[in-house]
């Protein structure tokens, strides 16, 4: 007779075996808790079945028409005349608009302006929407926007950040902060050093590309179904493209194919447009980008120039550091101030600076204009400091992790250089911790030892840390709404104001609502963000969206709750003491009841059973006047050591081994938890190696399709993956003393650069730290191979002269 | 035309077909079948991929399950019926919907019905309604925003479908679903789970057997499409011809015909250019165009015996004809992800001409010739290296013909070989360099050379002054190695693109040669982006050749 493992038998099959751990098999214990809190994505039987419904799934009507955009072919230049005869009698196109056709306001902008939705007299970037077309058919409407004839005069474009900085073009002021005479300390240092770094950019690349389907109402508004990480965002643009009130406009977003921050401010330009059409025309309107369009009408992660100075002693220990970061935001503001804000903010990363000046510099370039991306900034900032510490190690002809020890924030080394002190002690205890389960001491002597023996081979090691600032740097954005309905069968219908878009928020905030009721998660559905059941939203982004939105769900859930409980204090007589609700049973003094059973009591006694929850985040503050306060409520903080190696002779390369050892507090959902540890390190290691944005001279993007540009797949997964959560809580009432986990593990992936460059270091005997563009690409690699070994050679030959 | 959709018989009318749709537009636009997604149109994603069945009567069954005998009851996986189908997984979004006449298309939807079906166990509910692939993934955490999961669904399915050894040790398991996966992206797990998933899901196959994606009345069905299912009568635009003769005939009367096999390059016309296709001639059904003719070994010394490989062999049945060529298995394996070897052919490779493929340098490494027939049914031979004339023009641009065969000589694959490609990502991309290499050595001394690159220059290339430098030498002479890297030089020119620099083609055209050089005097220079996957791990995919 055939016996199945027991895991498989359970109804909700919730045990991964590998869930706590990547490496730990089936051997792992199994509790019933374990059970409980790596429960499987809300969504996932659907999403094997194909069930699981996107935007462009929705069944169509007979009458939905399709949208498509003319796209400018010049950067900067004036359209001197635009025919759009050819494309208006095109087969199957019902209307075409250009700028001047749009009702309200032609400005898309999400926070300052600048973001127009059609160019008007001269276009910002190669690939802008000119004029867009609805037609009876997707195809259509893209063979129809290819017939327009369109006279440009052309100017000279600004493609680089370099250009800009010298030209002083910025797309909003420069901004600085600083603590001690850093000039002063680097001028009088015995040791220092400079350094700069081209950083490029990273397409988004959401397998489900951008997508909007607008229907017109019965009151004159819209309902708009978007992938977007922002609904209220969308609402309250599409209303003012419209020049209607926000009322008339709803928002509704299920899920998202993948968002990364690209749908947080761009996806509203899509919903606009269709919502144009869908007023002008009162039809259903969808517009979905192909995936070129998408690669080249929406903005990117920001390419950054950064620069750095830093003085330090003979032991390695930092001293000052003048770090300059300028952002290439594109031809507009878009979240261009936040995002490098969010770079200067994490030029520390995890080292103390006793003295230091960060600059951010906001650079205007002829291109699509860069938006958020997973990390926003932080990854950026980050890089060029790691990059340092290593400068800084060959300088002083030390291991780098000897570096990033000595320099990291520790016990009266504690103050950022804009004033916030890191209150918690985890960052060397977790370094130390893997720098022992990865055996790093063992591993570089074997490196050592191979890499004397192999000329065609070299392979590197680095170990570096991450710690990430959790809350909007934008205050008022540290808020968040949730509405939950209790029926009168006992099941729960839940809605706050986060978007799901793969990272498991619905999942995670489903059990937070289970628990704090004290009742089965299968009671409780969690729907579609909709405007007009929580409104005013912030963006599903800076990885606050189960922080945010799992504080307000339980401030809703006490308030039913209260209602209940006051209910049952009264009816039955019992003290509130002895009112409790666990496992699904409702506990009045010693009576109990089961749930649905309970709620039809109070519903029939006229009980309200339902509210609405509200967060704010507490503590938080930022004066930018004194570049000091407190812009963040916690530090989410990981370290990784991840293993290469390099053929010397092409610069071909393969992480062979990571260990990631990664702080979410308490974790609510461990699987999930790593699975966004996984896929953040595998997506910045993609930003970091593969993923290589390539503008031509006349600034159109050559990366834009997946042919010509390549996110990571299975084969770059390293051979040898290990993840492990570090065991603490967070020591703020963060929600049940959990972290965020969305964006910091993307710079985990730091460590396969420096392990490259590492590699690259040991042809010169880890004597220089050469140099090594972003994203090390193989021809990076081998430019970087060769630069160590010219040096090489020049010292052989030098010493050659001196006998 | 006429096929099998999941569970249903489709009949179309030929000539309301538009022929520039593909399989994917039909499946959500027409039949509303959203589980198979659009994620990049070009075939570069997999988030459409299906599985594309095909009814062959003497197809040596994929054994599948067998071996689980022990723990099951034979009953339940001795469907005699289903060895008549074979399955390989397929991009839906380059596919064009008039090629799949007489197919079986499973798509993620059909899953779930047949799972459906599967009595009862103790499983419960859930599991039962899941198959092993979609099972495994859900147990494994293996999908976050869910866009690309049926695509890796199909593609595990398949492996799933065709694997013969179940009991293949965990690395070599580990391998072969790395590989059936390679051509599906994800952008939010990371893969870990995904991978963990495939080799799960044979466990779980094994404990609780799934449905046969056939039943008895779908291979019924297909059986009589085969049968009655001549896809020559099919005139409409989209030409199927089955012989030879029938292309010259429509090559004749429709010279403006664009031909296409697998389409994984044609149809991107389509879907990204927007262009209109008016008339398709699809040889993939010719069964002469899709013959293998590989001598075996020990004939192999006899100069006059050749190796054929018909045009429209697919890469997928080129890898399983050449497994035991090291180094031009790994070189197919990275042509592309599987579903696009089940649909690339050989002769679409080298019509293309594009200087970037990856088998012209082998062919012209190779020396092979190219046998073509025009629409007079005039055969012509021409040697691959004048074949090419100029970007992207070939031969066949002066007069409507197709390639029928490229024939070498069998005694070439002993000598000195080696295949080099060089890409941004391992896995799925497009060459930045590719260097073929075949050193003939007889005492000691070169006595024939040949050096071929895609990506340095307009056309692929032989570097005939640098083989020149070769002839007569003794093998491991430096100084000839060095005048034949400074010949490279001078007689390539790439340019500057998005995929590398000019600079760098030309340093890595040295080195590689440098490399094959190193190699050919004993030198071990271990790859690092060889793959670990191996034929013997991997199971026919149906469509098997034979070998005369």
């Amino acid at each position: 007779m055939r016996k199945l493992p027991e895991a498989y038998t359970k109804k909700s099959f919730s045990v991964p075996p590998t869930a706590t751990s990547a490496t730990q098999h089936s051997d792992n214990e199994r509790s019933a808790h374990q059970r409980k809190i790596n429960q499987i994505h809300e969504s996932a039987i659907k999403h094997v079945q194909g069930k699981a419904q996107y935007v462009d799934d929705l069944p169509n009507t007979v009458n939905t028409l399709h949208v498509a955009t003319g796209k400018a072919t010049h950067a900067n230049a004036k359209i001197v005349s635009l025919n759009l005869e050819k494309v208006w009698q095109a087969e199957g196109v019902v209307d075409v608009i250009v700028q001047g056709d749009i009702p309200g306001s032609a400005d898309v902008s999400p926070v300052f302006s600048g973001d127009v939705l059609l160019a008007g007299q001269t276009t910002q970037f190669v690939g802008q929407p000119i004029f867009a077309v609805a037609a009876t058919s997707y195809t259509a409407a893209q063979k129809a926007v290819r017939l327009a004839e369109i006279e440009y005069e052309q100017q000279t474009p600004l493609l680089r950040i370099q250009e800009a900085l010298a030209q002083q073009d910025f797309v909003l002021p420069t901004q600085s902060f600083h603590r001690g005479d850093v000039i002063k300390t680097i001028n009088e240092a015995k040791f220092s050093l400079s350094g700069e770094l081209t950083i490029r950019g990273q397409e988004h690349f959401y397998l489900e590309g951008q997508i909007s389907l607008a229907q017109p109402t019965e009151d004159g508004g819209i309902h708009v179904i978007s992938s977007s990480q922002h609904p209220t965002e969308v609402q309250k643009l599409v209303a003012s493209v419209l020049g209607v009130p926000i009322h008339k406009v709803q928002a509704e977003v299920r899920r998202m194919g993948g968002g990364f921050g690209g749908k947080e401010s761009q996806a509203a330009t899509l919903a606009c447009m269709a919502a144009v059409f869908a007023q002008r025309l009162q039809q259903p309107i969808k517009y979905r980008m192909s995936r070129q369009d998408d690669m080249e009408q929406t903005g990117k992660r920001h390419d950054f120039w950064n620069q750095y100075t830093t003085a330090f002693t003979a032991q390695g220990e930092i001293l000052a550091a003048d770090i300059k970061l300028a952002g290439m935001c594109g031809c507009t503001a878009d979240l261009s101030d936040g995002i490098v804000d969010r770079a200067m903010f994490h030029a520390d990363n995890a080292y103390y600076l006793p003295q230091a000046r960060i600059t951010g510099y906001r650079c205007r370039t002829d291109t699509v204009s860069n938006t958020a991306f997973r990390g926003f900034g932080g990854p950026q900032g980050m890089l060029s400091t790691e990059a340092m510490l290593d400068d800084i190690a060959r300088a002083v002809n030390l291991d780098p992790l000897d570096i990033r020890k000595q320099n990291v924030y520790r016990k009266d080394k504690d103050e950022t250089p804009y004033g916030q002190k890191i209150e918690e002690s985890v960052l060397l205890p977790l370094i130390e911790q893997l720098e022992n389960t990865s055996q790093y001491r063992q591993r570089r002597e074997e490196i050592h030892e191979f890499n004397r023996n192999n000329r065609w081979q070299k392979r590197g090691l680095a170990l570096t840390p991450v710690k990430f600032g959790i809350s909007f740097t934008s205050k008022h954005l540290n808020q968040a709404g949730a509405l939950i309905h209790v029926y009168t069968d006992g099941s729960i219908h839940l809605n706050h104001g986060g978007t799901e878009m793969g990272q498991g928020l619905y999942t995670k905030i489903k059990q937070v609502v289970a628990k704090e009721f004290g009742v089965d998660s299968d009671r409780i559905m969690v729907s579609a963000a909709r405007t007009d059941k929580v409104p005013n939203t912030s963006p599903t982004a800076a990885s606050a969206g189960t922080d945010l939105n799992g504080m307000a769900a339980i401030d809703a859930v006490n308030k039913i709750k209260q209602n209940l409980f006051t209910f049952a204090e009264h009816y039955y007589k019992v003290e509130r003491e002895r009112i409790f609700i666990h496992d699904d049973i409702v506990h009045v003094g010693d009576q109990v009841f089961a749930f649905a059973e309970f709620i039809k009591l109070a519903y029939m006694q006229r009980v309200s059973l339902s509210a609405n929850g509200f967060y704010r985040t507490p503590k938080i503050g930022f004066d930018r006047s004194t570049g000091k306060g407190r812009p963040f409520y916690y530090f989410a903080n990981g370290a990784a050591c991840s293993e290469v190696i390099v053929d010397t002779m092409t610069g071909e390369y393969k992480i062979t081994r990571v260990d990631i050892l990664h702080d979410v507090g308490e974790s609510i959902n461990p699987a999930v938890d790593i699975g966004q540890i996984e896929g953040g390190f595998i997506q910045g290691m993609g930003w970091l190696t593969t993923e290589e944005l390539l503008w031509d001279s006349q600034g159109k993007l050559m990366s834009n399709s997946p042919a010509n540009y390549k996110i990571p797949t299975v084969g770059d997964l390293p051979e040898d993956f290990n993840v492990n959560l570090y065991q603490a809580k967070n020591h703020e009432q963060n929600v049940y003393s959990s972290k965020a986990v969305g964006e910091p593990p993307l710079m985990l992936a730091i460590s396969v650069w420096c392990a490259l460059r590492d590699a690259c270091a040991s042809v010169a005997d880890y004597k220089i730290s050469p140099p090594l563009a972003a994203p090390a690409t193989t021809e990076a690699v081998y430019h970087c191979m060769q630069a160590a070994s010219q040096y090489q050679q020049s010292q052989t030959a030098q010493s050659g002269q001196r006998t | 035309m006429r096929f099998v959709l999941n569970q249903e018989l489709i009949e179309l009318d030929d000539s309301q077909i538009d022929i520039n749709l593909s399989l994917l537009r039909y499946l959500r636009e027409f039949k509303h079948l959203c589980g198979t997604k659009e994620g990049c149109a070009s075939g570069d994603c997999g988030a459409c991929t299906v599985l594309l069945g095909h009814y062959q009567d003497d197809a040596i069954r994929s054994d599948k399950l067998t071996s689980t005998a022990q723990t099951t009851p034979p009953e339940e996986n001795d469907n005699q019926a289903n060895k008549a189908i074979h399955y390989h997984s397929v991009n839906a979004c380059i596919l064009p919907l008039s090629a799949i006449h007489c197919r079986h298309v499973v798509t993620v939807e059909h899953l779930t019905q047949i799972s459906a079906t599967v009595p009862n166990t103790s499983a419960g509910e859930h599991l039962a309604s899941l198959y092993p692939s979609q099972q495994a993934m859900v147990e494994h955490h293996a999908s976050q925003c869910g866009f690309c999961t049926p695509g890796f669904v199909m593609s595990l399915t398949g492996l799933l479908e065709r694997r013969t050894q179940i009991k293949a040790d965990t690395t070599t398991l580990k391998e072969s679903v790395k590989d059936c996966i390679a051509g599906n992206l994800c952008r939010c797990t990371g893969y870990r789970p995904i991978v963990e998933a495939g080799v799960h899901m044979f466990d779980l196959a094994m404990i609780n057997p799934p449905a046969d994606l056939a039943n008895n009345r779908i291979v019924d069905t297909m059986k009589m499409l085969n049968t009655y299912g001549d896809s020559s009568k099919r005139t409409h635009q989209y030409w199927q011809p089955v012989s030879l003769n029938e292309v010259c005939n429509i090559l004749h009367a429709q010279p403006e015909a664009r031909i296409i096999a697998g389409g994984t390059d044609l149809m991107l016309e389509v879907t990204q250019h927007f262009k209109t296709l008016t008339k398709i001639i699809d040889i993939s059904r010719v069964a002469e165009l899709k013959q293998i003719t590989r001598p075996a070994v020990e004939n192999a010394q006899a100069r006059e015996s050749k190796i054929r490989i018909g045009a429209a062999v697919t890469y997928t049945e080129l890898l399983h004809a050449f497994s035991d060529i090291q180094t031009l298995q790994q070189l197919i394996l990275r042509i592309g992800a599987e579903q696009v070897r089940n649909r690339g052919t050989v002769g679409g490779n080298i019509a293309n001409a594009s200087p970037i493929a990856d088998l012209p340098p082998v062919f012209l490494a190779l020396d092979a010739n190219i046998e073509i027939i025009d629409g007079q049914q005039k055969k012509s031979t021409v040697n691959i290296d004048a074949f090419y004339s100029g970007y992207k023009h070939t031969v066949l641009n002066d007069t409507p013909a197709c390639i029928i065969a490229i024939e070498f000589n069998a005694d070439y694959l002993n000598d000195f070989l080696r295949f080099y490609k060089l890409s941004k990502r391992i896995e799925d991309d497009i060459s930045s360099v590719m260097t073929a290499v075949r050193f003939a050595i007889e005492n000691n001394t070169v006595k024939d050379v040949r050096i071929a690159f895609g990506g340095m220059a307009a056309t692929p290339i032989r570097a005939r002054q640098s083989e020149q430098c070769f002839i007569g030498k003794s093998i491991d002479d430096e100084q000839t190695l060095q005048t034949a890297c400074n010949a490279l030089r001078k007689e390539l020119s790439p340019m500057s693109d998005v995929r590398a620099s000019a600079e760098y083609r030309l340093n890595m055209a040295e080195n590689l040669l440098r490399k094959a050089w190193l190699e050919l005097n004993g030198h071990h220079l271990p790859t690092i982006n060889q793959t670990h996957f191996t034929q013997s791990s991997q199971l026919r995919t149906g469509e098997e050749q034979s070998h005369a």
